[in-house]
């Protein structure tokens, strides 16, 4: 990203009305361009306080280039630190292959020296899951407990970018993905029950739309759409998209997601072509097998997975695997919910409310 | 503790009919207050002070051991229960020498009397409503505030339903705000009235000083509206609260738990949580034994043993979800140890007391013990001293 980039992309950022803003940085790897990293914090935090707007930073990183000055550097500026873990040695490495060495072993010393500069409060790893994840979940729920981590996310593999040129290889049929996951939640309910305590970030998403009067933060189920409307990618070459999936669909030809570039006002950028069309088809609600689904009070329309499958933002739910997965997943979490069992709902309203009953509490 | 808010005395002279400031004389020499609305309090120190110096100050009336005789200005003197009145108390005196105290600066809790009115009928009212027209209250309040501690942290309004004094209650909390300026208020409404958006809109001056405490009883309309014994209340009281929620106010959700409540009171909490998440504070109420409550004691009585299990979970369902959440007039023998960080002590001192059995209790100083109506038939069966090895953790 060049500054001048930079520097517009700051201005459309702040263009936006929402007092609270969420800057995500993420790539490719964001570490490679640390430079740009620190200009675009100081830049965001000296105007955050001039317009008295509130700003929390995120990064997306395998941490591998992460030294003591960089880490230093986020802890200092308050980073929410999102690095990747696929689980043990095996699976990690056959997911993540790095040439003469182990990308395993250089993720867990970089979680161990990121972990004694940040803490463990700011930092979090998220797992791909490919088909050789699925033989079995309990190994890699064990090495997230092993590492102390106390959230763990099992998301499918996304249908995109880099994933979808390997899909042969990595990708699974969904039913096989809620397989996995059913019997990994399972898992993960009987360790809670154990005393261990760690939370299935996917669930405590779903069961925090279900069980409380709040709307989701989680912008895949946000209706109207997130994209677009809860989050705008800038991109390093100035373009601006929706959404993470927008920047994807352009790398594979179709610039359906993007709105245009930073050099245009976000008023402009807003009342693009692309931002009618997600305002027109963005609304759960109000779409064909949307409209009368059960869970769609907890739900959120796809408009760029419809778009990357079949071509509209639509899309036909019969063979949406944004749909069949989470109907998946709604359907495993009404069992427990239905089946009612105190410590699972225990467990569940623990994660929802990130705090413990007063009765186990005190 | 539990001392009362009246008595009677002897008077003479032409005392105003205005709430007076009982002072020491020390006090009144720091002039915070006018002198013509001072009782000055020589109960101790009469034959220190020229009685007609005084009088020339311009101070409204003396208070007396005894009968002065010629005194030079208006004297109270020979009450009956001097404990009654303290230097920093606000009393209204009436021309049969009964006395009132308005304010007292040693109370755990002041509480101003708005009206007698109300258009509910609370089948365990504790204070029944009477239909006579008392506005002449709104003058006396607004007389009343400006001799209020100027540091008092905070100050009740009840009644009736106070919102009955329509634009009255605005101008008294107007008035408050400006006499007051660093206390916080407290009003006890049904909420109904604010069911007009332009009646809650009036108070848009005292939004972030006042909390209004609204009773909400079940979740189910019918049942609502049983409990206060008026229909359309509960579709009133909603709207009343999205409307004050709407203009910013701070609103406390109140549930007194009887049988009649206890059925759905889960659900309420639920209904709290999902429909006004927005409210600071919800205190789930023991019931205090006077007025209605006596009479309809059949279709409210439950004991507190057989109501614990519901309300602790309601509460702690509500405080997980992030609320505040307090148990009011809840004896902590009463309830479990986990529980007690919710309970609070919450009965005004003028009518708090405590069973024969507290005598032993390790833990009375921080229980809210009983209402001094709370007789032996209406506590509960649980009843026992908490130990002091059971203190121990």
């Amino acid at each position: 990203m060049s500054e001048q980039t930079a520097h517009l992309a700051v201005d459309r950022l702040f263009e936006a009305p929402a007092p609270h803003l969420t800057v995500e940085f993420q790539g490719g790897e964001p570490l490679l361009a640390f430079p740009m990293i620190q200009l675009l914090t100081r830049l965001i935090e000296d105007r955050a306080a001039l317009e008295g707007k509130r700003v929390t930073f995120t990064m997306t990183t395998t941490l591998h280039h992460a030294s003591d000055e960089i880490l230093g550097f986020l802890r200092d500026h308050d980073f929410q630190v999102s690095t990747s873990l696929d689980g043990p040695s095996d699976v990690h490495d056959n997911n993540r292959p790095l040439p003469g060495a182990s990308s395993y072993q250089r993720t867990r010393q970089a979680i161990e020296r990121a972990k004694a500069v940040l803490g463990t409060e700011r930092l979090s790893a998220l797992t791909t899951l490919t088909r050789r994840s699925l033989q079995a979940p309990e190994p890699i729920i064990d090495e997230y407990v092993r590492l102390g981590f106390r959230s763990i996310f099992l998301r499918p593999l996304s249908p995109f970018g880099f994933a979808v040129r390997s899909a042969r290889k990595l990708a699974y049929p969904t039913e096989e993905y809620l397989a996995f996951y059913e019997r990994g939640l399972r898992y993960i309910l009987e360790l809670n029950r154990s005393g261990i305590q760690l939370e299935e970030a996917y669930a405590a998403t779903l069961l925090r739309s279900i069980l409380t009067p709040f709307p989701t933060t989680y912008s895949d189920l946000r209706s109207p759409v997130g994209a677009g409307f809860g989050t705008l990618v800038y991109n390093y070459d100035g373009s601006v998209y929706a959404s993470d999936e927008g920047r994807m669909l352009h790398e594979m030809g179709n610039d359906s997601l993007r709105l245009g570039s930073v050099q245009q006002s976000y008023r402009e950028l807003m009342s693009s072509d692309t931002m009618r069309m997600l305002a027109a088809t963005g609304l759960a609600e109000a779409l064909p097998g949307c409209s009368d689904c059960a869970f769609v009070p907890f739900c959120g329309p796809d408009p760029a997975g419809s778009i990357s499958r079949s071509g509209d933002p639509v899309g036909h739910r019969a063979n949406s695997e944004h749909c069949q997965r989470h109907i998946g997943l709604f359907n495993i979490l009404f069992a427990h919910l239905a089946e009612a069992r105190p410590e699972v709902l225990q467990t569940f309203t623990t994660w929802v409310h990130r705090s413990a009953p007063l009765r186990l509490a005190a | 503790m539990a001392l009362p808010l009246h008595t009677r005395c002897e008077a003479t002279g032409n005392l105003p009919s205005l709430p007076l400031k009982v002072l020491s004389l020390g006090e009144m020499l720091e002039g915070q207050y006018p002198l013509d609305r001072t009782l000055i309090d020589l109960r101790e120190n009469a034959d220190l002070v020229d009685l007609t110096a005084l009088a020339s100050l311009g101070v409204a009336a003396v208070l007396l051991m005894i009968d002065p005789g010629n005194a030079p200005l208006p004297s109270l003197y020979a009450v009956r229960n001097p404990a009654v009145i303290a230097p920093g108390d606000v009393i209204r005196v009436r021309d049969n020498g009964q006395i009132n105290v308005l304010f007292r600066r040693a109370a755990n809790a002041n509480a101003v009397f708005t009206t007698e009115r109300c258009n509910s009928r609370c089948l365990m009212c504790s204070q029944p409503p009477r239909e006579i027209d008392d506005t002449w209250r709104v003058r006396e309040i607004l007389d009343l505030l400006p001799l209020i501690d100027r540091d008092l942290q905070f100050l009740g309004f009840t009644g009736g339903e106070p919102t009955l004094l329509g634009s009255g209650l605005c101008e008294i909390l107007s008035a408050a705000s400006t006499d007051l300026p660093s206390t916080r208020f407290h009003v006890l409404t049904n909420g109904r009235t604010f069911q007009d958006s332009d009646y809650a809109a009036q108070f848009g001056n005292v939004s972030g000083r006042v909390t209004w405490g609204v009773p909400l009883y079940a979740d189910v309309a019918a049942l609502h509206d049983y409990v206060v014994q008026a229909p359309g209340a509960f579709a009133e009281t909603i709207d009343g609260i999205y409307n004050l929620g709407e203009l910013g106010h701070r609103i406390e959700i109140r549930c007194v738990v009887h049988a009649q409540t206890l059925p759905r009171l889960q659900k309420l909490g639920e209904f709290i949580y999902r429909n006004m998440p927005f409210v600071s504070h919800v205190a789930l109420m023991g019931l205090e034994p006077m007025g209605f409550a006596k009479g309809n004691r059949d279709l409210l009585w439950v004991d507190p043993a057989d109501y614990k299990e519901i309300v602790q979970d309601t509460a702690e369902r509500l405080q997980q979800s992030g609320m505040n959440v307090s148990l009011y007039n809840m004896p902590l023998c009463t309830l479990d140890r986990w529980a007690w960080p919710l309970a609070r002590q919450s009965i005004s001192d003028w009518k708090n007391n405590y069973a024969p059995e507290c005598e032993a209790c390790e833990v009375r100083g921080s229980c809210a013990g009983f209402f001094q109506s709370t007789d032996a038939t209406w506590r509960s069966r649980n009843l026992s001293p908490i130990r002091p090895t059971e203190v121990a953790v």
